[in-house]
């Protein structure tokens, strides 16, 4: 579920990605029906979710995704944690996606929820991870 | 020597402040200088808003397996300042007792259960960091302060992160780095004015030049820098490679300047070299890194090379075991803390307790005095990574033994100025730093 559906530029950020990208709006229809808590972040380029599931060990989750597509037909998927530093801008990256298809399966798109909401745990990694993600990710 | 519970008052003093209130719980002991480090690295620390990291601090990297993702502090100290990189990144941090806030002018690292608050202070960023090479590279992309050293990662790549499956070390975050904080592979030129910088500017010593897996071939891609590094600029040189069985690399790179091989075989026990260390144990094999350790510490001598490990994943009485081979070999020990490293493998795992790590620098404090290992001897070697075995001097115990050792070795450090100083000339080398030619077998 998305905790903050009801707020005003959460919607209109759903809706201007899910426009400008198929994949971000698949993953937001993925989101509206998964059990588990999320957040999106109305700021920043693309479609970035935060997992609101704790942590087993009572920690705040800090995992997040950014769904973002570079050029038409092209879509990244990144993995990261903000930094806890207060000053810092620094994303610590668990790898990413690189997807040329227009659509994606939706059990593909359930990994990926997994994952953030297990805090990315190593064994909840989507299949196909690059773990290292050499690409210029937008804030 | 300084007792435990006089270091808060007097190092407060030595600092020209005093201790901002903070209500707190009835005071226990407070902890010496290396007690904290030791403290900090197991439980990591928050920061309050307080602080002005943004300006007062050098930035966070994630470089040397990501183990510096922490912050870089100084615990003053009488015995010697104390250089620690506290983890401030990872999940565990978050609920750390201690926090570091801005007061009065200063900073302090405040242990939120008792309310002990300790002075540090926050080495600022070097002046070089945010300039270019000639080349135009950024400098903090070619080398970065660890401390008081300089450390270069020759090549970012590590091979165990290429294999499929990979094969890295669990604990390692290197292949999430690629490409992100440090330049791949580093022009020859660039790493030379990066040295002179820090050398020039930050009083920095000691380069150290450390690779992932470069199949065989680290030596000879780390060559062309150390004799670089003592012709063009003369600092002491250390290497940090993968070790090879081709042990005349080893007299090659002595004669190119060479001060200093250290090998990271991290577990003692070979069941967990093999369950964590994947690469490492199917590539190279634990007994490459003893040989290789054992055949420079006997070139080079007592107390110039070391033998590396994480203590807080194996079962205690391997690491003391571990400390006692490198010791008894006439290496020193430099001992890591586990870190949960953020983005690892072992990431979910528990931060080591701070009562095992005292056992375990007690230990190697007892290990050094016992086969006479010379510690802090070289100038101006703060690492800020590991609590190196000078710092364990707090840990001592107060006899006679303990007493002669640290006499000897303020006389070892007076009497090896000279000898230091010499070494850290630029020096007319002749020998060549072509080691083999690309898939060549033979010796060039």
């Amino acid at each position: 579920m998305i905790q903050d559906r009801t707020d005003p530029a959460v919607t209109a950020k759903l809706t201007g990605e899910a426009e400008a990208n198929p994949i971000a709006g698949v993953v937001a229809a993925a989101l509206e029906a998964c059990a588990e808590p999320f957040e999106i972040e109305t700021t920043g380029a693309g479609l970035e979710i935060v997992a609101r599931t704790p942590l087993p060990n009572g920690l705040t989750n800090r995992a997040r995704m950014k769904v973002f597509s570079p050029k038409p037909g092209h879509t990244l998927v990144f993995f990261f944690k903000k930094s806890l530093v207060p000053y810092s801008r620094d994303r610590y990256s668990y790898g990413g996606l690189d997807l040329r298809t227009p659509s994606v399966e939706t059990q593909e798109i359930a990994a990926w929820l997994g994952f953030l909401t297990s805090g990315f745990h190593p064994d909840k990694r989507p299949e196909n991870l690059r773990r290292a993600f050499p690409y210029e990710i937008p804030e | 020597m300084s007792t435990e519970g006089q270091h808060v008052e007097a190092d407060v003093a030595s600092m020209g402040g005093s201790a901002p209130h903070i209500p707190h719980e009835p005071l226990l002991t407070p902890l010496n200088p290396c007690q904290l480090e030791i403290d900090l690295f197991c439980k990591g620390m928050r920061i309050d808003p307080s602080c002005a990291l943004e300006t007062d601090a050098r930035f966070i990297s994630r470089t040397r397996a990501g183990l510096g993702s922490g912050l870089e502090l100084v615990i003053p100290g009488s015995i010697k300042d104390v250089w620690v990189n506290v983890p401030v990144e990872e999940d565990f941090a978050q609920q750390s007792c201690y926090e570091l806030f801005y007061d009065q002018g200063q900073y302090w690292v405040k242990d939120t259960r008792q309310g002990h608050v300790y002075p540090v202070r926050v080495p600022p960023e070097p002046s070089w960091y945010t300039r270019s090479t000639r080349r135009g590279t950024p400098m903090h992309k070619v080398g970065v302060l660890q401390g008081t050293y300089l450390g270069i990662y020759v090549s970012n790549s590590c091979g165990f992160w290429h294999h499929s499956p990979a094969v890295n070390c669990k604990f390692c975050a290197t292949g999430l780095n690629v490409g992100v904080n440090e330049v791949a592979r580093k022009d020859i030129d660039d790493v030379v004015e990066v040295v002179r910088a820090a050398k020039e500017e930050s009083g920095a010593t000691f380069v150290h030049f450390n690779s992932g897996y470069q199949t065989n071939r680290d030596l000879d891609e780390a060559a062309p820098y150390v004799k670089a590094v003592k012709s063009r600029v003369g600092t002491l040189v250390g290497l940090q490679m993968i070790p090879t069985r081709d042990f005349w690399k080893y007299d090659r790179m002595i004669d190119l300047g060479a001060d200093h091989f250290s090998f990271c075989y991290e577990f003692h026990n070979p069941e967990f070299f093999a369950r964590f260390l994947p690469g490492k144990q199917q590539l190279v094999g634990q007994r490459a890194f003893f040989e290789a350790l054992e055949y420079t510490a006997k070139k080079l001598g007592k107390g110039s090379c070391s033998g590396e490990i994480v203590a807080g994943v194996e079962p205690l009485e391997d690491t003391l075991r571990a400390i006692d081979y490198i010791t008894g070999i006439g290496a020193f020990p430099t001992v890591c803390i586990f870190r949960p490293t953020i983005g690892s493998d072992m990431e979910q795992w528990p931060s080591p307790r701070y009562e095992d790590m005292l056992v375990v620098f007690r230990h190697l404090y007892e290990a050094c005095r016992r086969n006479n290992i010379p510690i802090d001897v070289t100038p101006n070697i703060e690492v800020s990574l590991v609590v190196q075995p000078g710092d364990t001097r707090y840990l001592a115990p107060h006899n006679r033994a303990s007493s002669f050792y640290h006499a000897e070795m303020a006389l070892a450090r007076w009497l090896a100025r000279p000898y230091f100083a010499w070494k850290m000339r630029p020096k007319k080398i002749t020998a060549s730093d072509i080691l083999t030619l690309k898939d060549e077998s033979v010796r060039a």
